[in-house]
């Protein structure tokens, strides 16, 4: 009894922890005053009037961030379908080289993709947005082709050659059988891809250029000199439309699935 | 004469298209595979022969071949001291992260509850929101008005407000919260695999729980234990923004200090032999891992 008392206390205790940062981030925003205080003391919005008017962070938020993250998913979605479709259609030598290669970027830490690239870039040079994109879509793809693979190895190839049988040229049957098929897997490889750039701080802290400082870097930047509920603000408009975007993968696909290691 | 020659001249004028459609999947996976090439493989090749260049301050990447990058890393204590308290770091807050997930990833493997697919959707929330907001929300929580401190002073346990915001425990608070679903999910998926009739035939052989987990669940959740573990201590080794927000100013770790030689001080060959120290040094975990796991798999086998 006892036993099973402590049980409950530990998982509660584990959630708590695992969730009061961003919960207690969320809250701190309504603060009346310029102290961090959670719980807040008193009512007011005037941090989200403060962050509206605060030209650099919603810069970053509308015309960097989620502007480069909508192009990011987009590239995602349109590399990572192929591939997908190659490793789960065809049987043929190097396949399994091809696969490892597509997840290698998990393995290489996304400061060193960040370090890379900036070299690169220092030698040939890119548009500021473009080396963000490309940065981006290095680590968004491996998980995308990975939930795009599982959801094709889901669905049914025989449609396919039904299609084909039936006078459907391949890239016919490719648009009208196949992508309806895996189109909410698709779709949440896609959105997770837009999440990870949207988040990610490894990556871009080595790749932005003055006008490109995406929403995470600036608010870094901010952080390390001072914090006030302004960032409380950012934080909880940024987690409402995660949790939504997250909200409609579990719906598409469950979130679990594109996780999975 | 005619019809010898015509076989051989047909495969001569075969085109590219007909050879990628005997090979489809080629060319499906031609153009991301050159989007890697070009924009992943070949700036890592680059990387490397930044880290054996000279530092020439006018055109931070010199001409001269050197391991003057390497050497100046290893041989100063300085450098050494920070090389060392990070793995030390990245030891801490993999272990914590251990103890702390092995039960909950053990109770989600196992739980038939309805609830289970919401406490996985809850644990991967906080991983999609991003760390800079976690860790504006451990500002929040540990600061000196901090949650925690009205806590402590509330309840008595400290009169005057505890300083926790900017220094090393704030930093592992952090990193533990922050990696801890990098650890819970390898766990379940390993755990998924444990066969539960197994559990169940050590017991009915008269073992006790913490007998059957040490000697049945443990032994055979290994892989996700490494993965999990090998993840954790590489992210917490590499982190910059956890350590440069929690420990304020004068910590420095690996990130912190990379991110600095490359952004601010600009000396790009030294960063990038520090960064390859730092890969290095990631690596130790994941051959001590593989040697213990490949000796537990080989008795396993007797």
């Amino acid at each position: 009894m006892m036993l099973r008392g402590l049980h409950r206390l530990y998982l509660v205790l584990m959630f708590v922890f695992l969730l009061a940062p961003v919960v207690v981030a969320v809250f701190t925003s309504f603060n009346p005053t310029r102290l961090n205080l959670f719980p807040p003391k008193g009512f007011s919005l005037l941090w989200y009037r403060e962050f509206l008017q605060a030209e650099n962070f919603t810069h970053a938020f509308v015309a960097v961030s989620l502007k480069l993250a909508v192009i990011v998913a987009v590239i995602t979605g349109l590399l990572g379908l192929p591939v997908a479709y190659a490793l789960s259609r065809y049987r043929f030598a190097g396949r399994t080289l091809l696969q490892t290669m597509f997840l290698s970027p998990m393995m290489v830490p996304q400061m060193v993709v960040g370090i890379a690239l900036l070299l690169f870039f220092a030698r040939y040079t890119f548009a500021d947005e473009l080396r963000i994109i490309i940065g981006h879509t290095l680590i968004a793809l491996p998980i995308a082709v990975r939930a795009i693979t599982a959801s094709l190895e889901g669905s049914d190839p025989q449609l396919e050659e039904a299609a084909k049988s039936l006078g459907a040229n391949p890239l016919q049957t490719f648009a009208r059988v196949t992508v309806p098929l895996i189109g909410s897997g698709l779709l949440a490889a896609m959105l997770f891809a837009f999440t990870l750039s949207f988040t990610d701080v490894n990556v871009a802290l080595f790749l932005t250029g003055p006008r490109t400082t995406t929403l995470p870097v600036e608010v870094f930047a901010y952080l390390r000199w001072e914090s006030t509920p302004v960032i409380a603000a950012v934080a909880a408009v940024q987690v409402g439309m995660i949790l939504l975007v997250a909200l409609v993968i579990n719906r598409l696909a469950g979130l679990e699935a594109i996780l999975k290691y | 004469m005619n019809t010898l020659t015509l076989p051989a001249l047909q495969r001569n004028t075969r085109t590219l298209g007909d050879f990628l459609r005997d090979r489809p999947y080629l060319a499906l996976a031609a153009i991301p595979l050159a989007f890697f090439t070009v924009f992943l493989l070949y700036p890592l090749v680059l990387m490397f022969f930044v880290s054996v260049r000279n530092y020439a301050p006018a055109q931070i990447v010199g001409d001269r071949l050197t391991l003057e990058n390497y050497a100046r890393f290893l041989l100063d204590p300085f450098y050494r001291g920070i090389l060392l308290s990070t793995l030390r770091l990245a030891s801490i807050v993999s272990i914590a992260a251990l103890v702390l997930a092995y039960p909950l990833a053990y109770y989600l493997s196992r739980t038939a509850s309805r609830a289970k697919g919401w406490l996985i959707f809850l644990l991967l929330t906080p991983l999609m929101v991003g760390i800079v907001v976690r860790t504006y929300g451990w500002i929040v929580l540990l600061g000196r008005n901090g949650t925690v401190n009205q806590v402590l002073m509330a309840t008595g346990i400290v009169r005057e407000p505890a300083r926790i915001l900017f220094t090393e425990t704030a930093v592992v608070l952090g990193l533990i919260e922050v990696l801890l679903p990098y650890m819970i999910f390898p766990l379940i998926s390993a755990l998924q695999k444990v066969d539960t009739t197994l559990e169940a035939a050590a017991s009915t052989l008269g073992a006790g729980p913490i007998e059957v987990l040490r000697r049945v669940v443990v032994p055979l959740s290994l892989p996700g234990i490494v993965s999990g573990t090998v993840i954790v201590f590489t992210l917490s080794a590499g982190a910059i923004v956890t350590p440069a927000i929690l420990g304020g100013p004068r910590t420095q770790t690996m990130g912190t200090l990379i991110y600095q030689l490359m952004t601010a001080t600009l000396n790009w060959p030294f960063g990038a032999a520090v960064a390859f120290i730092l890969l290095a040094f990631e690596a130790i975990p994941v051959f001590f891992f593989f040697t213990v796991a490949a000796r537990a798999g080989g008795g396993r086998g007797h």
